[in-house]
């Protein structure tokens, strides 16, 4: 053993520290085109910002530019992320000093996973059922309506702890049944926000500037785009069905001609392609699969696609066989990752994707365990015209 | 041969480069400056990020970047920063948000780089790959428990090629503190990082 009196050696030589710093990530590979588009875009209008006046911070911007679909759901990832940083370094060991009194834990759900069994036959069942299923029948002048409602939580980090707020917002979109032509999508806040992290003082003193702030920047909006291209419809630019869109995070009919049909051709671009790390391609042929399913314009052959790649997934579990979900019973198939659970909702009977869920697993620096941070719900239905509610 | 202000053309021109005054442009200067900075700034600041964060998170981050850059070209101050240690700057503070995924891949490194050696066998554990396997998941959970500052400083330098005056103005610290925190941590790299020691040749620990 070591003798503990014996003086500080060096046990590593500079040659193979630099060597260690050269080879870590040093396979960790990307591209430009979208950052480039997107730079494109704003210059083309000479500088008009395309990030939001309420985000004149560096540091508080819980919208990627990019991630148009995620656009209200992305609240609780953003900021959670924000709070992350901020309250991993309150205390002297990076991990939170305050927990949530009993009190205030009451109102956050409780993880509801029972065993987990291997989701491959769920999903491969699921594959079978959602084109046994199909599609809403659309017919020429009709309209998809898909309703996704939203629960973020948005986690706040500070000296004294962190506040946590629970905000529901729902996304209508009608989508033309010819898809190049003018979607329409509506966005409303649901209900009040509810603090569910934190001690009475806290929020008094804290939570109202708070939600002031994350509920002013997602006023209720209507926005019209051709090809549904929101993105650049709400940020001054000028909507387009492909260039410079990617499908994953807008999907429409034409984009998604880009996506495989074939299961194993499909996680390998779910997954960001030959560059991916190998540590996260499970996770984000998930995250892809949720972005997509969740648009609520995935035709049935697609879905099935989609069902059967995450088939494949080696760590990918049922979670829950009877998820209770938005009044639809649904079975829940996740994918653990160090400290958090994603996990898709799909129904057993006809393989429909009803919505997605994110809790937070033990060993969270900010939440904790089994805490919900994420839980929607999607509906679709046909109508006759656009603003029409079913 | 030198300009009377005591640099030369080229110098003058790479200065230029180096610290436009971006304030001053017009709409068409603006595009064709912004499309420079990028085709030069933006694939450096990548691979930097995505080493970070992953190549996807990257990629948002290296398009905020430059949207806030364009956004906020009148506060660029020519004469307080070069333009990378600018753009790097914005970069570092959108950083910030995604110190959770860091640290779990991080961890997810030093996992891997964990399995990977401890089911290897005496022969292999002693050979070059499996060492330097071995060093790298040490070093991931090293860079772990850093602070964010110091974090920065040492990777700013081994990955971004920044120097100490450039990190200094990312940063917003005197060169010599760069210097004193980046020969700090590799100290503190080089004593205590491996936590866990290898093997020895007859199989056993020290």
């Amino acid at each position: 053993m070591t003798d503990r009196t014996e003086p500080m050696r060096a046990l590593w030589t500079d040659d193979e520290l630099d060597r260690a710093l050269d080879a870590l990530h040093a396979d960790e590979t990307g591209q430009l085109a979208t950052a480039r588009a997107t730079m494109d875009d704003a210059l083309a209008h000479q500088g008009v910002p395309m990030l939001t006046a309420s985000r004149d911070r560096d540091t508080a911007a819980p919208r990627p530019p990019r991630r148009r679909r995620r656009l209200y759901a992305s609240i609780a990832a953003g900021v959670a992320a924000v709070a992350a940083a901020a309250v991993a370094f309150t205390g002297p060991f990076g991990q939170p000093q305050h927990q949530p009194p009993r009190h205030q834990r009451a109102a956050v759900p409780d993880r509801t996973t029972v065993a987990t069994v291997p989701g491959g036959s769920t999903m491969r069942a699921a594959a079978a059922r959602t084109l046994r299923f199909g599609d809403p029948k659309v017919g020429p002048g009709q309209y998809l309506y898909v309703k996704d409602v939203a629960q973020s939580l948005a986690v706040y980090g500070g000296d004294s702890g962190p506040l946590g707020l629970r905000i529901t917002g729902q996304t209508e979109k009608w989508v033309p049944y010819d898809q190049s032509g003018t979607w329409v999508q509506h966005y409303e806040q649901v209900g009040k926000p509810k603090w569910v992290i934190g001690t009475r003082a806290q929020i008094a003193k804290r939570g109202a500037k708070l939600e002031r702030e994350l509920t002013g920047s997602h006023p209720p909006s209507w926005a019209e785009a051709i090809c549904g291209d929101f993105y650049h419809a709400m940020n001054g630019g000028t909507p387009r069905c492909v260039d410079g869109n990617e499908v994953r995070k807008q999907p429409n009919t034409q984009l998604l001609k880009q996506v495989p049909r074939d299961p194993k051709a499909y996680l390998r671009w779910a997954a960001g392609g030959a560059t991916a790390h190998p540590d996260d391609v499970e996770r984000e042929a998930m995250q892809t699969s949720s972005m997509l399913l969740s648009s609520g314009v995935i035709p049935a052959a697609l879905r099935a696609t989609i069902y059967r790649a995450l088939a494949t997934l080696p760590d990918l579990k049922v979670t829950e066989r009877v998820a209770n979900f938005n009044g639809k019973r649904g079975t829940a198939l996740g994918l653990d990752s160090v400290d958090r659970r994603q996990e898709l909702i799909i129904d057993p009977d006809t393989g429909q994707y009803l919505g997605a869920r994110s809790s937070a697993l033990a060993g969270n620096d900010v939440l904790p365990s089994g805490t919900v941070d994420y839980f929607d719900a999607l509906t679709v239905a046909v109508v006759d015209r656009p603003r029409q509610r079913p | 041969m030198t300009s009377p202000a005591g640099a030369s053309p080229v110098q003058s021109a790479a200065g230029e480069l180096d610290r436009p005054n971006l304030a001053a442009l017009t709409d068409t200067a603006l595009t064709e400056r912004f499309g420079r900075l990028f085709a030069e700034h933006a694939p450096g600041l990548q691979r930097y990020l995505a080493r970070r964060v992953g190549a996807a998170t990257a990629e948002d981050i290296v398009a905020e970047t430059f949207l806030a850059a364009l956004r906020r070209r009148a506060s660029y101050d020519p004469d307080r920063a070069g333009i990378r240690a600018w753009l790097y700057g914005i970069a570092g503070n959108l950083l910030k948000q995604h110190e959770r995924t860091e640290m779990r891949r991080l961890r997810a490194t030093a996992r891997l780089a964990a399995g990977r050696t401890t089911g290897t066998d005496h022969a292999d554990a002693v050979g070059d790959r499996v060492d330097a396997a071995y060093r790298v998941g040490q070093l991931a959970t090293a860079l772990s428990q850093l602070s964010p500052g110091d974090r920065d400083v040492l990777l700013l330098t081994s990955w971004a090629g920044l120097d100490a005056t450039e990190i200094g103005q990312v940063l917003r610290i005197p060169p010599g503190t760069v210097r004193s925190r980046l020969h700090r941590v590799r100290r503190w790299l080089r004593r205590e990082c491996p936590t866990t020691t290898l093997p020895d040749e007859d199989g056993t620990d020290d």
